[in-house]
């Protein structure tokens, strides 16, 4: 079971999200095979509301983000994005503003990770 | 951790991560919504974008204009905003020249690297700048309240004599007939004359009684009453006022209302905006000439319309009366003079019942003044939420 539902120290079997970003870690096949269903909804729908946190910077609202992110990951079991929705989470709620700041500006990132155009992996 | 609850949202201008986590966790704790940036132009596009209720501008961030920021802060629309400046201890600038460019407050700091800024100071005075704000805003609103209830009330009376001058006026002129001439007259002549005063006069009364009983609703505050109305007797009633009037001006006044033509709308508006159209279309005709009011039904709703003979309405005027600024008036042919509120109540009474109003005019040929009444029940809470849009100028057609 590659997928992970809470908890930070489970994170070191499954990667960390700066892991994913250098390309230290990989997407299985398995893994990008059920990503390829969401990526679509990701860039628009997702997308949308992403522009809308990253430009309005409210704390909730990037919460929010962050917790329903998390949700769609667990539902879709695309641990990626779980990783992505707790490590956001957990930067905003220690307000550390430079890492959640960075979190959010690497969504675009991990929808070229899940769709399997990332130049490292 | 929970949401805020406040729903109170603040600005935070701040480049150092320290101070940002301290304050920020202080704030969201009190239930605060915060937004945090250290960079100007994110600062003031977040400013246009959503409403904050208080903004924190650390004054020892780098790379801001200050200049450029306090005269855009004390300027726009953020004026309204409450901003409190934090004054690191070593600034060159003294809180005066921070409350001289116009912000709100200032706090200053403590000095100490490990708590900047004094938590309790801070919450007090971010919640003080909020609580004055609020109670600012409702005290703005309520001026408003008010200006729009003395408007109302300033309206109703001049409606009051508006509507009293049109079966006056009929009243005066037969009264002076049967002074000036008394003795020429016959006597059924006279009779005729002594009946048509007693039916004005009666008429006149119910006016005034319905809108003595008007104004004393809610002091002077329309109040919406639907009920059942049968439009065809509702026309006929309303320009029996203006018999004797058009009569004197031998034009041709009569209606054209199916029976059994029942709309469930406040009789009373109705009527008025009946009474104001029909006069205005007296008003603006010349001898010989014709009024006629109709009533149209189709699926949904009945059209009711006022159609003269008369001078019509150039464009240029069209649009002013249209606009809903301070009415104007202009004298009819017979140097008929009037309040020029007629048309503004107009339109507010057919949006009153959901229904909306609009007119056709050509100069030379006549004006079709037309009204649209939902049959359907209007809920009240959907009644006047289109205002504004609903008289509607249909130009270039001429008047039926």
């Amino acid at each position: 079971m590659d997928i992970q539902t809470s908890g930070k120290d489970k994170k070191s079997n499954t990667g960390t999200l700066s892991e994913y970003l250098d390309g230290t870690k990989t997407l299985t096949v398995e893994e990008l095979s059920r990503a390829d269903s969401l990526v679509w909804e990701l860039r628009d729908e997702w997308m949308y509301r992403w522009h809308r946190t990253w430009e309005r910077g409210l704390v909730s609202e990037i919460l929010l983000f962050a917790r329903s992110i998390k949700q769609l990951g667990e539902n879709k079991r695309v641990n990626l994005l779980i990783i992505f929705g707790l490590e956001l989470e957990a930067a905003a709620m220690d307000f550390d503003i430079s890492l959640f700041n960075s979190y959010l500006q690497s969504y675009p990132d991990l929808i070229r990770i899940l769709g399997g155009t990332n130049g490292s992996s | 951790m929970a949401l805020p609850e406040k729903n109170t949202k603040i600005l935070i201008l701040d480049d150092n991560f320290t101070f940002q986590k301290k304050i920020g966790k202080l704030l969201w704790e009190e239930g605060y919504d915060l937004s945090f940036t250290d960079r100007e132009d994110i600062f003031l596009k977040r400013l246009k974008i959503l409403s904050f209720d208080i903004i924190l501008i650390n004054t020892g961030t780098e790379e801001i204009d200050y200049n450029n920021l306090c005269k855009k802060l004390c300027l726009g629309v953020e004026d309204e905003i409450p901003v409190i400046a934090l004054i690191p201890p070593c600034s060159d600038f003294s809180p005066a020249y921070w409350l001289e460019k116009g912000l709100t407050d200032y706090l200053r700091g403590t000095g100490d690297s490990k708590n900047p800024w004094d938590n309790w100071e801070i919450l007090a005075k971010v919640g003080n700048h909020i609580r004055f704000q609020k109670h600012s805003l409702v005290l703005k609103q309520r001026i408003v309240e008010l200006e729009k209830s003395n408007l109302d009330k300033d309206n109703f009376y001049r409606i009051l004599s508006h509507d009293l001058k049109a079966p006056f006026q009929g009243l005066v002129g037969l009264l002076e007939i049967l002074h000036g001439e008394y003795y020429t007259l016959s006597k059924e002549e006279v009779q005729d004359y002594i009946r048509s005063i007693h039916d004005s006069t009666k008429r006149t009364y119910r006016l005034l009684e319905n809108l003595l009983e008007w104004s004393g609703l809610q002091g002077g505050q329309l109040i919406w009453t639907p009920e059942e109305t049968d439009l065809r007797f509702l026309v006929e009633d309303t320009i029996g006022f203006f018999k004797i009037g058009a009569r004197d001006k031998k034009i041709s006044l009569s209606c054209d209302v199916k029976p059994d033509s029942i709309v469930f709308t406040d009789r009373r508006m109705i009527s008025s905006v009946i009474r104001n159209l029909v006069y205005n279309g007296l008003k603006f005709t010349d001898m010989g000439g014709e009024v006629v009011v109709r009533v149209k039904e189709s699926v949904d709703y009945f059209e009711i319309s006022v159609d003269d003979t008369g001078v019509g309405v150039h464009p240029d005027n069209l649009n002013r009366m249209l606009r809903s600024g301070d009415p104007e008036s202009t004298p009819g042919t017979a140097q008929e003079s009037g309040s020029g509120l007629g048309l503004k109540l107009c339109r507010q009474f057919v949006e009153k019942n959901g229904g909306q109003l609009w007119v056709r005019s050509e100069p030379g040929k006549g004006s079709s003044f037309r009204f649209s009444l939902p049959k359907r029940k209007v809920e009240l809470s959907n009644i006047g939420k289109n205002s504004g849009q609903l008289l509607r100028s249909k130009k270039g057609k001429a008047a039926g």
